[in-house]
C-alpha cells in the first residue's frame, strides 16, 4: 500500500497543489476538510486512480470518509483491487 | 494584424458573441474554433486566444465565438443542443467566409468541442479540414465524468453523493439537470450519449489531424479507432501526440499554460497538407 | 493597437464590447447598460485570478444581466493577461491584477457615465485588487467583496509573491494542533511503519516539526490576526473610512470566512449595512450551484439598491 499512497500523494501534489514530485503530502492530512481537494480535484483522481488501476470507482465508493486522507483513499484502491 | 469583438445572429436570432484575428496579408482559408463544454471553456479560453494570436501573427485568419447559452452568448445553457451547437457552427463559418471573403475554412475544436467540428464538418463542404485537440470520443464516457463532478461536489463538503440512477431520474422528470451550476436540457443529454466518435462514419471529403496529450493512454487508443473510421479514399487522416500538459482542468485556474508545440505542428501540419499558404 | 467593435446584429445584442487603455496595455470589456442612461450605479467585476471576466460556471455573465435588468449598468473586465485582453503579464500566479489597471477602468466609467456612483467586485483574486484599488480611488464608493481570500498560503492555491513569506493564520494554526494532537493520541508515533510511510528517509521530518512550533508559539501568544500585507493594509485603511463592502462568502468556504472572521472581526454579519458580512447557504468558493449563485446575486443586487437608496438620501 506504501506504493499505492506516493502514486495518490504525488498525483495530488503535483496536478492540484501545484507543487513538485517530492513535495510532501503525509497520509493523514484531511484533504477534504482542508480544502485540498474539490469536486474537480476528486473528479480528475479518481480518473486517474481508474485508468492507473484499471479499475472501476463505483457510485458506492463515492462517500466522504473513503477521501478523507491519502491513506483512507489507498486503502479504497486496495481493496477494489484485492476483489 | 487587427482584432475585431462583434455580436452577429444565428438563424433562430440569438445574439452570439464572436471575435476575429485578422492578419493584413490573410489567405483565402480561415480558421474556426470551436469551444469545450462549461468550464472547460473557461479554463482553456487565455489558451486558445493565444493560439488565435499565433495563427494571426503567421498570416491565418481566425474567428473564436461563443455558442448559444455559453460565454457572453445570448441564451443560457439549457437550450443548448448538440444539433443547436452544429447550426451554431454552420451559421459562425457562413458568417466568417461572407466577412472575410474566404473560399473556405478549417474547424479546430478542442476536447467536446472537437465533436462539433467533426460534426460540423459532415454537413459543410466549405470545411476542408477538422483539427481535433484532445477529443471527447465517447459522449458516454465524457457524459458520467460530467455527472460525476456534480456527484463529488457533495463529496468534497463531506456529504455522501447522489447516486447516479437519482440523477438521471431527475434529469427524466424534469426534463433537465443542473451540472457545474447550470442546466442541461434531456435532448442534449440523449444527444451527447450517441456520440462515439470511434464508431462514426464520416460525410466529411478532406483532412483530419488529432493531437492528444502524450500522458493521456485512454484517448490515444480511442483516437487511433477514430483515424480509421477516417482513414480512405475521401480523407486523410493523422495522429498526433505531444508531451505537453493540460490547459483545460484545474491547474489552468492558476497556472496558464500555452501548447505552443501542438499549436506549431497543427500549422505546419495544415501548411504540409496545403490547406493552408 | 484597439479592438475594432462591429456589430452585424439587426436588434439590439446584449452587451457592448469595447476597450480600455490601461497602464498595461489594451483591456476587454463588456458593457451591460440599462435602457434608461441615467442610471446611479455602476459596477465594475474583475477577473477572479486567470478566468475571464464570463466568471465560474458564468457568475459574472448572470449576475451583469439580473443587474441590468434592475436598473444597474455593469462592466465585465478582462485584465491584463485574461480573457481577450491584449495587455500581457510576465506574472501568473492569480495575485498579479494591477491596481493601475483598475485605476484606468475606473477613469473610463467617470468619463462615461459621471452620474454613476462606481462599486468594484470581485472573487478571490479580484475582490483583493478592489481594495488595493479603493484606497487610492475615492471615486469607489463601495466594494462587492466575494470569497475574499485572506490569506494566500492556503493549500491549493500558489502562494502571492507579493506577500510576506510567512503567512500564519488561527484557522491554519488550530488545523495543524489538532492534527497533532491527533496524532500524539492515537500513538501514530510508535509505530517505526507509519514513520517510514509519512516521512522516507526522514525527509519532511524537520519542517513539520518546525511549523508545528511556530504555530504552537502563535497560538500561546494570543495576539489574534495581525499579520500585515499589501492586501491586508489596503483593506485595513479602507474599513477605516466611511466607505461601504458587503463581503461575501460560501458557507461551505470555511477556511475563507474563517480567516476573515479572525482578522476582522469588527465586521458585522447581516447584509443591509454598511461595512457587513453575510454567508451564502451551501455556497462554495466559486458558488458553483444554481442555488447558491441564486442567493449571491440577490444578496448583492439588494444591497446594492439598499447603499444607492442611502447615499441619495444622504
Amino acid at each position: 500500500m506504501g506504493e499505492i499512497s506516493t502514486v495518490i500523494s504525488d498525483f495530488i501534489v503535483t496536478q492540484i497543489m501545484h507543487g513538485s514530485v517530492g513535495d510532501k503530502l503525509t497520509n493523514d492530512r484531511l484533504l477534504l476538510e482542508e480544502g485540498i481537494l474539490d469536486s474537480l480535484g476528486l473528479q480528475q483522481l479518481i480518473t486517474f486512480l481508474e485508468v492507473k488501476y484499471n479499475i472501476l470507482i463505483d457510485d458506492e465508493y463515492l462517500m466522504p470518509e473513503y477521501f478523507t486522507s491519502v491513506g483512507t483513499i489507498s486503502e479504497l484502491v486496495q481493496s477494489i483491487l484485492d476483489q | 494584424m487587427v482584432e475585431q469583438a462583434f455580436f452577429f445572429q444565428n438563424r433562430s436570432g440569438d445574439h452570439l458573441f464572436g471575435y476575429q484575428h485578422i492578419p493584413q496579408n490573410k489567405g483565402k482559408t480561415g480558421i474556426v474554433f470551436c469551444h469545450p463544454f462549461g468550464e472547460e471553456k473557461h479554463r482553456s479560453y487565455r489558451s486558445i486566444v493565444e493560439f488565435s494570436r499565433y495563427l494571426a501573427n503567421n498570416n491565418v485568419p481566425s474567428l473564436r465565438f461563443d455558442m448559444r447559452g455559453s460565454g457572453d452568448s445570448d441564451g443560457d445553457m439549457v437550450e443548448a443542443t448538440v444539433d443547436s451547437q452544429v447550426e451554431d457552427t454552420l451559421d459562425a463559418i457562413s458568417l466568417f467566409i461572407e466577412k472575410q471573403s474566404l473560399d473556405q475554412v478549417v474547424l479546430i475544436g478542442l476536447r467536446y468541442g472537437a465533436v462539433i467540428a467533426a460534426l460540423t464538418a459532415d454537413q459543410d463542404t466549405r470545411v476542408k479540414a477538422i483539427v481535433l485537440l484532445s477529443p471527447v470520443i465517447k459522449g458516454s464516457i465524457y457524459w458520467r465524468e460530467l455527472l460525476r463532478t456534480r456527484q463529488l461536489s457533495s463529496v468534497s463538503h463531506n456529504q455522501k453523493a447522489t447516486r447516479s440512477s437519482e440523477l438521471l431520474e431527475e434529469l427524466e422528470t424534469n426534463g433537465q439537470l443542473e451540472i457545474e451550476a447550470q442546466y442541461v436540457s434531456q435532448t442534449f443529454v440523449s444527444q451527447l450519449q450517441k456520440i462515439d466518435m470511434s464508431n462514426h462514419k464520416p460525410n466529411f471529403s478532406g483532412d483530419i489531424l488529432v493531437c492528444d496529450l502524450a500522458n493521456d493512454v485512454i484517448n490515444k487508443e480511442l483516437s487511433s479507432k477514430v483515424i480509421q473510421q477516417y482513414s480512405g479514399k475521401e480523407c486523410y487522416a493523422e495522429i498526433y501526440s505531444e508531451e505537453e500538459r493540460d490547459y483545460w482542468s484545474n491547474l489552468a485556474l492558476y497556472d496558464q499554460f500555452y501548447p505552443d508545440k501542438t499549436f506549431e505542428f497543427s500549422r505546419s501540419w495544415l501548411i504540409k497538407r496545403g490547406v493552408l499558404n | 493597437m484597439p479592438v475594432e467593435i462591429r456589430t452585424t446584429s439587426d436588434t439590439v445584442p446584449p452587451t457592448t464590447p469595447t476597450n480600455i487603455t490601461a497602464p498595461s496595455g489594451v483591456l476587454f470589456a463588456q458593457l451591460h447598460l440599462p435602457t434608461d442612461n441615467n442610471f446611479s450605479q455602476c459596477v465594475i467585476m474583475l477577473n477572479s485570478g486567470m478566468m475571464n471576466r464570463v466568471g465560474p460556471q458564468r457568475l459574472y455573465w448572470k449576475f451583469a444581466r439580473q443587474a441590468c435588468e434592475e436598473g444597474i449598468a455593469v462592466i465585465r473586465v478582462d485584465l491584463a493577461g485574461v480573457g481577450d485582453s491584449l495587455a500581457e503579464i510576465d506574472e501568473t500566479h492569480f495575485d498579479n491584477h494591477r491596481k493601475e489597471d483598475v485605476s484606468a477602468i475606473i477613469d473610463y466609467v467617470r468619463e462615461q457615465w459621471p452620474q454613476a456612483d462606481i462599486i468594484l467586485q470581485g472573487l478571490c483574486a479580484g475582490a483583493r485588487v478592489s481594495f488595493k484599488a479603493a484606497i487610492v480611488n475615492q471615486n469607489v464608493v463601495g466594494l462587492l467583496a466575494w470569497s475574499t481570500e485572506i490569506f494566500t498560503a492556503s493549500q491549493n492555491m500558489p502562494q502571492s509573491p507579493h506577500e510576506p513569506e510567512d503567512r500564519l493564520s488561527d484557522y491554519e494554526v488550530s488545523n495543524t494542533l489538532s492534527r497533532f494532537f491527533n496524532f500524539l493520541i492515537r500513538f501514530k508515533f510508535l509505530s517505526p511503519k507509519w514513520w517510514h510511510e509519512q516521512y522516507p528517509g526522514g525527509k519532511g521530518i524537520k519542517d513539520e516539526i518546525k511549523h508545528v512550533a511556530h504555530c504552537t508559539f502563535k497560538a500561546l501568544r494570543f495576539s489574534g490576526d495581525q499579520s500585515k500585507g499589501e492586501f491586508l493594509e489596503a483593506a485595513d485603511e479602507y474599513l477605516k473610512t466611511n466607505r461601504k463592502v458587503l463581503f461575501l462568502f460560501g458557507e461551505y468556504d470555511e477556511r475563507a470566512y474563517s480567516e476573515f472572521h479572525s482578522r476582522f472581526p469588527q465586521i458585522p454579519r447581516g447584509a443591509d449595512l454598511g461595512q457587513c458580512y453575510e454567508v451564502v447557504d451551501k455556497g462554495t468558493h466559486t458558488f458553483s450551484t444554481a442555488k447558491s449563485q441564486h442567493q449571491l446575486i440577490e444578496l448583492s443586487i439588494d444591497w446594492l439598491k439598499q447603499q444607492s437608496s442611502n447615499i441619495s438620501r444622504a
